[in-house]
């Protein structure tokens, strides 16, 4: 472990709900290590999610500056923003998040469309990732065609696709059995060995302390 | 993301529901089309116009018997042109030349041989000066005495010619109009056909005080071609000539002129008149159709990216700008109503040969230049209307869209 890949400083995010100004994140200051796999844990509403989607550049923050890989987040462009989304940033959503329009192999290339990478190119590199992720049969298949489990392996592949340094993964055994589960955790880890930085959100302490280096607990917004 | 990958993502995007796409061309399909149509009948009504005064020249006029249309007054109110008053505009200071007709449809009976709808013209002998030479193929035209005589001969037409006189020489033959018998001398050159709709060679041409005296009667208000000096004397001509006829049918002071006279100038100006009128209603139309198809299409996209939410979602959340959500949603919408105009040119292209063919009384004359400006009214419907719908969908919260159930 060296540098911090995120250096997060006073983050806060405010929004307003029947007239009252509600915080989904308050103060949060912290900072994570490159190659570490760090757990995000707390109750339902506790803004969990909010944190890793702020990580994510996907909520624009009301307060605080946080660092992504030396860059200052808050003070991006839209268009720079998702360059970063695109070149640092992996997403493993609980739902899987597939496009039901696309096949395994289109789906997992999609992240490729956004930085231009010549066709056979992205071809070649989705494939060798559905292989990676034991789904070399099925390239060809709809996300509706596929299990849960095979469609979270998907969906690794396309976190993938660009090669990025930073996986967040929101409750990514949510919605599959422990068997399947596992096998994504399995997956998580080895990326995590690979010297990739994994930042989950999950419910499940065992699965926290079992693959996490360290755990934020959070709650009303708040770290503890 | 590249234009390519941007216009294949739309094209599956569309292809995968066929049914809806479809649907939602259908305002621009039938937009387009009737654009299409409308401009070939406009253009085909044109032509016809222009065709019939055609060979007009610019210091001729032409004088007719007015005619009166509307409800209680039906028909003709005005005194017919009588061929001696024709005759006697030659006095008028302004005129160098009168040329009187008098042309009716009839039917020409050669023993059991008969020919409908055949066009019965009544001329002067000098009418064939204003032909081309060679014009009488066969035999000769008749001769200012034959008019003043008032002899029963005919020149007549090459369809004339062979469906009465299949294998013989027509040429001092008999023929019937109207139980009337004429002596056939002289048979005109083919003409070629101009109008599907009428055929030049069914005709008969015969003096015009023979046609007076014998078929029509001197009720039968004649034609009159008359040619003046020069341009610049068509006012004061056309002032004199109705003054002249006051005069000679005692037209009381607070009544209407009995004659109308035309101008080439006054016939394009009309024309041009109309023509501007009919591009209005064209205009308005399609505007109408167009913005039918195009709220149609806005509809649809609207619904699309409501539904899309979460496809939005994750394509910022992997790297898309709102630009590339923009550009997406906006060529779904382009190619939506590109491919609504290339269905609607095609409608457009077969209508018009049906639509002649059971109405050959609309002319309809297709215009190339309609097809290209259909796509780029097209192009324009589905941008404008695209935009919304498409700025909308760049404008999702990712995180919200992610979420969306």
């Amino acid at each position: 472990m060296s540098e911090a890949i995120i250096q997060a400083n006073e983050l806060s995010k405010a929004y307003t709900k029947g007239g009252r100004q509600m915080f989904a994140l308050r103060r949060a200051t912290f900072s994570i290590q490159q190659g570490e796999f760090v757990a995000i844990m707390g109750p339902s509403g506790s803004g969990k999610s909010t944190l890793l989607y702020t990580l994510g550049c996907l909520v624009r923050l009301t307060g605080g500056q946080c660092w992504l890989a030396g860059r200052d987040i808050t003070r991006l462009s839209e268009r720079e923003l998702a360059q970063v989304r695109n070149r640092y940033i992996g997403f493993v959503f609980q739902s899987f998040q597939l496009l039901p329009t696309l096949s395994a192999l289109r789906n997992v290339e999609l992240p490729s469309l956004y930085s231009q990478q010549a066709r056979h190119a992205r071809r070649e590199r989705a494939q060798q990732l559905l292989e990676r992720v034991g789904l070399a049969e099925r390239m060809g298949h709809r996300p509706t065609e596929l299990s849960g489990g095979e469609a979270q392996r998907v969906a690794i592949a396309r976190a993938l696709m660009n090669d990025p340094p930073l996986i967040l993964a929101d409750e990514p055994t949510g919605n599959l059995d422990s068997a399947n589960g596992a096998s994504v955790m399995a997956l998580l880890d080895e990326l995590h060995a690979e010297g990739r930085t994994v930042i989950i959100v999950t419910h499940d302490p065992e699965i926290a302390h079992r693959h996490a280096n360290r755990i934020l607990y959070i709650r009303d917004g708040v770290l503890e | 993301m590249r234009l390519f990958d941007s216009i294949q993502t739309a094209l599956e995007s569309l292809a995968h529901n066929t049914l809806r796409s479809f649907l939602t061309a259908l305002g621009i399909i039938i937009g387009v089309a009737s654009v299409i149509v409308m401009v070939a009948l406009g253009t085909g009504a044109q032509e016809a116009v222009q065709s019939r005064f055609r060979g007009l020249g610019s210091n001729e006029m032409t004088i007719s018997q007015r005619r009166q249309f509307g409800f209680g007054n039906q028909g003709v109110t005005s005194k017919a042109i009588t061929y001696d008053e024709a005759v006697g505009l030659k006095d008028l200071p302004q005129i160098v030349s009168v040329q009187a007709s008098l042309s009716s449809s009839g039917t020409v009976v050669r023993g059991r041989e008969t020919l409908e709808s055949t066009t019965i013209l009544g001329v002067a002998a000098d009418w064939i000066a204003t032909q081309n030479p060679g014009y009488v193929a066969q035999g000769d035209f008749f001769t200012e005495i034959d008019v003043e005589d008032k002899t029963r001969v005919v020149v007549i037409g090459q369809t004339v010619a062979k469906q009465l006189f299949p294998d013989e020489d027509p040429i001092g033959q008999e023929l019937r109009i109207n139980r009337v018998r004429f002596e056939v001398i002289g048979l005109i050159k083919e003409i070629d056909v101009t109008d599907p709709r009428v055929d030049p060679n069914n005709q008969v041409i015969l003096p015009i005080a023979t046609a007076i005296n014998d078929l029509f009667g001197k009720d039968r208000s004649v034609s009159v071609r008359v040619r003046v000096k020069d341009e610049k004397q068509i006012a004061t001509a056309t002032e004199a000539i109705k003054k002249y006829f006051r005069q000679a049918h005692d037209t009381p002071e607070d009544a209407q002129d009995d004659v109308e006279v035309f101008s080439l100038s006054s016939v394009t100006q009309a024309q041009s008149e109309s023509a501007q009128t009919f591009a209005l209603l064209l205009i308005g139309m399609a505007i109408v159709s167009l913005a039918v198809g195009g709220i149609g299409i806005m509809n649809v996209m609207l619904v699309s990216v409501t539904e899309r939410t979460r496809e939005i979602g994750v394509r910022l959340a992997i790297g898309a700008r709102q630009w590339d959500i923009v550009q997406q949603f906006l060529i779904e919408a382009v190619a939506l109503s590109l491919s609504g105009g290339f269905i609607g040119v095609a409608v457009g292209i077969l209508v018009i040969p049906i639509l002649t063919r059971y109405r050959p009384d609309l002319a309809a004359v297709l215009t190339w230049q309609s097809i290209p400006q259909a796509f780029g009214v097209a192009l324009i419907v589905g941008t404008v209307f695209g935009i919304y719908p498409a700025i909308r969908a760049s404008r999702l919260d990712p995180m919200e869209a992610l979420r969306y159930e």
